[in-house]
């Protein structure tokens, strides 16, 4: 086995642990199936586009929360798929996972980091830290990522979604690698790194407090 | 080749196997508690507030995230579920 091929099982295994990634709900891109299923691949990327979208369009002075309306708008339609699949209404397409994993994954990212930054937690978990809102008042109505952004963020998701189907099936190996990588940064990051986090620093602030 | 190895490897000898599953059982764990300590606020806020607070916990424990911002839209304003204050002294 080369070393490539190595680094793509790596990918695969650690993909297992989070997804169940049944092939025919896993989109196959550039000669390799995908790490995880269409649905948490359009999380993953989501929540990258949605870091990224924080970082440039996120308004500094303001304390309100990320717009819950579009926010609602933009994390319901997975809801609603996977509730209707769930419940044998329908049988949802790799597409349509995707693009509700997408809009879902852009809406999440704001909301996560918010909440962050209201709890105990705020200004200790790295990386984070460097986009919280300097202070945060969920009963503030000067929302700290308002509509126009979202509106921006689901804007970006539909091109990123384009993208993403127009390369799904080809052989062209770097397709795979551009979505892999931070699909695997996305799972390591939310679930190995920033648990294991949370947990350190609140059991760090209640000895220090006892 | 080195993972195919190393996995059933691992497996094979229990304490690794115990030592892997015990720290994927910490990320689960961990999101557990926040999702325990979401819903207490949101049943105390929402008690606060003068509405159903145990209602408010069900929706938010079925709908996770979904059924937050649902409650966050729709709570009331801080004390509008209290008594009016008595009007000053004309």
């Amino acid at each position: 086995m080369t070393l490539v091929e190595e680094i793509i099982s790596l990918f695969n295994f650690i993909g297992s642990l989070v997804c169940h990634r049944r092939p025919d709900r896993t989109l196959w891109i550039g000669g390799h199936y995908l790490p995880v299923c269409a649905r948490d691949t359009g999380a993953f990327v989501g929540l990258l586009l949605g870091y990224v979208m924080l970082l440039f369009l996120r308004r500094k002075e303001a304390k309100g929360p990320p717009n819950l309306y579009v926010s609602l708008i933009m994390m319901l339609p997975l809801w609603v798929d996977s509730f209707g699949q769930l419940f044998g209404l329908w049988t949802s397409t790799n597409y349509l996972r995707l693009i509700t994993g997408l809009l879902f994954g852009v809406a999440l990212a704001p909301m996560l980091v918010y909440a962050l930054s209201l709890s105990p937690l705020k200004g200790r978990i790295p990386l984070i830290r460097k986009i919280e809102p300097e202070t945060a008042v969920l009963d503030n109505k000067n929302s700290w990522f308002d509509a126009k952004a979202l509106c921006i963020s689901i804007a970006l998701s539909v091109i990123l979604f384009t993208a993403i189907i127009a390369v799904t099936g080809s052989e062209f190996p770097l397709f795979y690698w551009t979505l892999s990588i931070p699909i695997i940064a996305g799972i390591v990051w939310h679930f190995f790194v920033l648990p294991p986090l949370l947990l350190i620093v609140a059991l760090r602030k209640l000895f220090r407090k006892k | 080749m080195l993972l195919e190895q190393i996995i059933p490897l691992a497996i094979a000898q229990e304490e690794w196997f115990w030592l892997f599953g015990g720290l994927f059982c910490l990320i689960p764990l961990v999101w557990f508690i926040v999702g325990i300590l979401l819903c207490i606020w949101v049943y105390r806020d929402a008690e606060r507030r003068g509405m159903n607070g145990v209602l408010w916990l069900i929706i938010v424990l079925i709908a996770g995230i979904i059924g937050l911002i649902i409650y966050l839209i729709v709570r009331k304003d801080k004390g509008s579920g209290q008594a009016a204050p008595p009007p000053p002294p004309s």
